[in-house]
């Protein structure tokens, strides 16, 4: 039993089929979604599993020792950058305010930025953007910038 | 059973080709930056599964290296345009580092970013 054999590149092809598809609903979702915090579900749950059955493919049907070490490590690889890379973007989204506040459930990041000590600000509105409503946070370390009264 | 395994791997790629054109609309469509990223995120990944296709196919292990190579550089996009957005104040709001509300004292001059309130 070798990786040409009739019955492994079956099975090898059945995994990739079920890896595309996994990669086509991460690209319906990415479309789908409403807003970049979601998307980044789309783009990183689904897309890394698929990926991995396309891994498992193919080190099934290559079937040496080299070839499923490097298949393990490119997964591997995977795993470790994929969510470091969707936490950097959703921090940025949430930092910028480009999500909903009335359609978030639940915040855990703002009690703790609370508890490091930046204080939910009082309302003001500045002109530029018709983004959904977010959060600004301050710290308490810098001071204020004195604001010009536009009466 | 050839034809089977044939047929399986051109419904894989018309499945991959479809992907890509979706998060191409994505990258073309969405109305901020980092939704751009993102789907260029993707768009990468699924050419890694397309080089993946190919290396089932071709039966050789000449794709493993790139598809190494394409899995360690491939997020650094999204990391480094997550972090030159972080700092872009012209469009869309920023993080305001402030504390408390200082008293502004009667007659004293415009400062420096006052000036930006008024060129702004």
């Amino acid at each position: 039993m070798s990786g040409a054999d009739p019955i492994i590149q079956l099975i090898a092809a059945m995994l990739l089929v079920l890896g595309c598809f996994f990669c086509l609903s991460a690209a319906v979702g990415l479309l789908r979604f409403p807003d970049v915090i979601t998307r980044l579900h789309a783009a990183t749950k689904p897309q890394v599993f698929g990926l991995v059955l396309i891994l498992s493919a193919i080190g099934l049907r290559l079937w040496s020792w080299e070839s499923t070490c490097l298949v393990v490590l490119v997964a591997g690889f995977q795993v470790l950058t994929a969510p470091v890379s969707a936490h950097m973007v959703s921090r940025t989204a949430y930092r910028l305010g480009l999500w909903n506040a009335n359609e978030a459930v639940i915040d855990e990041l703002a009690e703790d930025l609370e508890d490091a000590g930046y204080t939910h600000p009082p309302e003001d509105d500045e002109p530029g953007g018709n983004l959904p409503a977010g959060r600004r946070w301050r710290t308490a370390a810098v001071p204020a910038r004195p604001r010009r009264d536009r009466g | 059973m050839h034809t089977a395994i044939d047929v399986l791997h051109a419904l894989a790629l018309a499945m991959l080709v479809v992907a890509v054109g979706l998060a191409t609309k994505r990258l073309a469509m969405g109305p901020t930056t980092l939704d751009r990223s993102v789907a260029a995120d993707v768009v990468l990944a699924i050419v890694m599964a397309a080089v993946g296709l190919w290396t089932l196919r071709s039966g050789q292990d000449f794709g493993l290296p790139l598809l190494l190579v394409m899995s360690l550089l491939g997020f650094t996009a999204p990391v480094g345009m997550a972090r030159l957005m972080s700092n872009r104040s012209d469009q869309i709001r920023v993080l305001h580092e402030m504390g408390r509300r200082t008293e502004k004292p009667a007659d004293s001059g415009p400062d420096a970013w006052e000036e930006d309130d008024e060129r702004r």
